[in-house]
């Protein structure tokens, strides 16, 4: 058997080499090159609502419903209060234990006991151990050990403890994760720097504030003889449990621009050649009263009208309001919603960060499958913390999109006409296949609407300034008819 | 009607204690050691003692949420009481059974319904 072994550790392509477990948990996975390491301690350090204990219970949870036992040992939690939080996320854990696939152990200090020497974790070890063979798991949690380390009153004792409980977990070969805080408080770093080196693999969580936005981070440090993503990244607890936001690709897999697709507006057919193309993404941008929903809606009630489904989602006008106003146009948004094909969401963006904003969305799109996404409008993401996070947000959702053939309509408010030439601000523009301008020119006491196509990939269009109206009809690009021929 | 037994002579009061270890650990070594020189040293008392090897019988230790070894659980005299580590330190269990051994001097009706409520 040495042999084997041997063979196996000499191999070069050492991620074939170590043996895995999936998480489960999307996208987690994808940056731990395949799972945590089958045999040895993998550390989740954080502070305090982190998600360490969210992580660890749903690895137990989605492991044991794949029909793979697991225990949760904690030092911190009674039972009871763990099943309860675990039912918030949808996890039955009270079946899961009777059928014998999880075991909790709760083992908390006695508050009464009275201290009267030097002792070990001899017992929760044999427990851990009785357990473990009872119900042939290979999955252990170890939910913040440090509370009844912290008794044993010395650093060097908590080592031995620690040392000798790893060592047993190896000997068994169980796959381990330990959940530890942040600060360790007094000799923090020698003692973190220990926890490192026993562990085969850790995983650093935070929860940082950005402009009073809450947004969570996760990083793997190291991973013993395994590949894995180096970077920070974003990840989000719902109410499905925790999900780390799929990577963008360094390939990026968008489908080709597709056919023409009416945008529900005559005349902007004419000047963009067919309409806005499948696959792509168009980016309307104006002045405030400019027209933005309205163009927005025109393509909404257009699609739906088609069969096809929308996701409409906005930041900044709720269903109703946003419904009643588009009557005045003629726009009726109503039969697309009855009849389902119109999925509206609308939501602050301060409200959360951009990992929930994000999962939302996600969650939506491969729920209800639309073929169109409107974001109304994509300033309103500056809200969500940063203009680095608003860019972060968009380019994520964009090419997620993209690489599902999702055809993406944007909208974007500009404070003034001179800001729309710079497209979004956002620095999007690499992503944005059509550009349309919208603004309102005031002559000689009145006003008038302007529109113009700045950009539109691979496809003619007009370069013209064109006039446009708003009315009980719609919009309508006016002038078109006669000058179609031409378009550049 | 009990009480009577009491009087007189050096009443012979029972400890019951259920004793954790871990087969053969340094900490368990040493406390079985310090356990028999206090049994020793408080010949009066009546010791029961009931040893649970939690490598043997881990159950016993998860269902009494023992989960440190060495540790003891004074079960009698009442109030009773449970003691973490190896018992270098082995004042404090001497002083709980000790306070307890000094209540017949309070009064013989106050031992008897303590051993009364203590037995139910």
């Amino acid at each position: 058997m040495g042999e084997d072994t041997e063979g196996n550790s000499g191999n070069p392509c050492f991620s074939a080499a170590i043996r895995k477990i999936p998480t489960g948990i999307d996208g987690l996975d994808e940056i731990l090159d395949g799972g945590l390491p089958a045999a040895g301690l993998t550390l989740l350090s954080g502070g305090p609502g982190s998600g360490k204990t969210v992580i660890g219970l749903q690895f137990l949870v989605q492991g044991a419903l794949l029909g793979h036992p697991g225990i949760m040992l904690t030092f911190e939690e009674r039972e009871d209060s763990l099943r309860r939080y675990s039912a918030a996320f949808g996890w039955d854990i009270g079946t899961l234990e009777a059928k014998g696939s999880i075991a909790i152990i709760s083992a908390r200090f006695n508050p009464d006991a009275i201290i009267s020497g030097d002792f070990d974790l001899g017992s929760v070890m044999a427990i851990l151990r009785h357990k473990a063979r009872a119900l042939e798991a290979r999955r252990v949690i170890i939910d913040a050990p440090d509370v009844l380390l912290r008794l044993l009153g010395d650093r060097t004792k908590e080592r031995g403890q620690l040392y000798k409980l790893n060592e047993w977990l190896r000997d068994d070969g169980l796959c381990a994760v330990m959940t530890v805080k942040d600060s360790f408080g007094e000799g923090s770093d020698s003692y973190r720097e220990f926890l490192h080196y026993m562990a085969e693999c850790v995983i650093q969580l935070d929860q940082r504030v950005m402009d009073q936005v809450t947004t969570r981070r996760m990083r793997v440090i190291k991973f013993r003889g395994s590949a894995y993503g180096r970077n920070e990244y974003p990840f989000g607890i719902t109410r499905e449990g925790a999900m780390v936001i799929p990577v963008t690709h360094a390939s990026l897999g968008h489908r080709a621009l597709g056919e023409s697709i009416p945008s529900g507006i005559a005349g902007l057919d004419t000047i963009t050649s067919g309409g806005y193309r499948r696959n792509s993404c168009t980016l309307i941008t104006g002045t405030s009263g400019t027209g933005k929903t309205t163009f927005a809606c025109s393509f909404t009630r257009e699609a739906t009208s088609r069969g096809e489904r929308v996701f409409y989602l906005n930041f900044e006008e709720s269903l109703d309001a946003m419904v009643s106003c588009m009557l005045g146009p003629g726009i009726d948004l109503r039969p697309a919603l009855e009849s389902g094909l119109l999925r509206f969401v609308s939501i602050m963006p301060e409200s959360q960060g951009i990992e929930e904003h994000l999962i939302q969305a996600f969650g939506v799109i491969s729920e209800f499958e639309p073929s169109f996404i409107v974001v109304d409008a994509i300033s309103a993401c500056r809200r969500m913390g940063s203009e680095q996070a608003a860019f972060d947000y968009m380019l994520r959702l964009i090419d997620h999109c993209k690489a599902r053939g999702i055809t993406s309509v944007l909208t974007n408010l500009t404070a003034n006409s001179g800001e729309a030439m710079q497209i979004t601000g956002m620095d999007l523009s690499s992503v944005i296949d059509m550009v349309v301008i919208l603004r309102n020119i005031e002559t000689s006491g009145s006003m008038e609407r302007e529109l113009l196509i700045l950009k539109s990939r691979g496809r003619n269009h007009s370069n013209r300034v064109h006039r446009f109206g708003i009315s009980s009809r719609g919009v309508e690009i006016l002038g078109v008819g006669q000058e179609s021929g031409n378009v550049c | 009607m009990s009480v009577s037994k009491f009087d007189g002579a050096s009443p012979a009061l029972k400890c019951v204690i259920r004793f954790f270890v871990a087969g053969e650990a340094p900490n368990s070594i040493i406390a079985r050691d310090n356990l028999r020189r206090l049994r020793e040293s408080l010949p009066e008392i009546h010791f029961e003692i009931e040893i649970v090897d939690v490598n043997v019988n881990p159950e016993i230790a998860l269902q009494k949420g023992v989960f440190v070894t060495p540790a003891l659980e004074v079960l009698e005299p009442p109030p009773g009481g449970i003691f973490y580590g190896n018992l270098s330190n082995s004042d404090p269990i001497r002083r709980l059974i000790e306070t307890s051994k000094d209540w017949p001097g309070s009064g013989p009706k106050g031992l008897s319904e303590q051993q009364t409520a203590g037995h139910r």
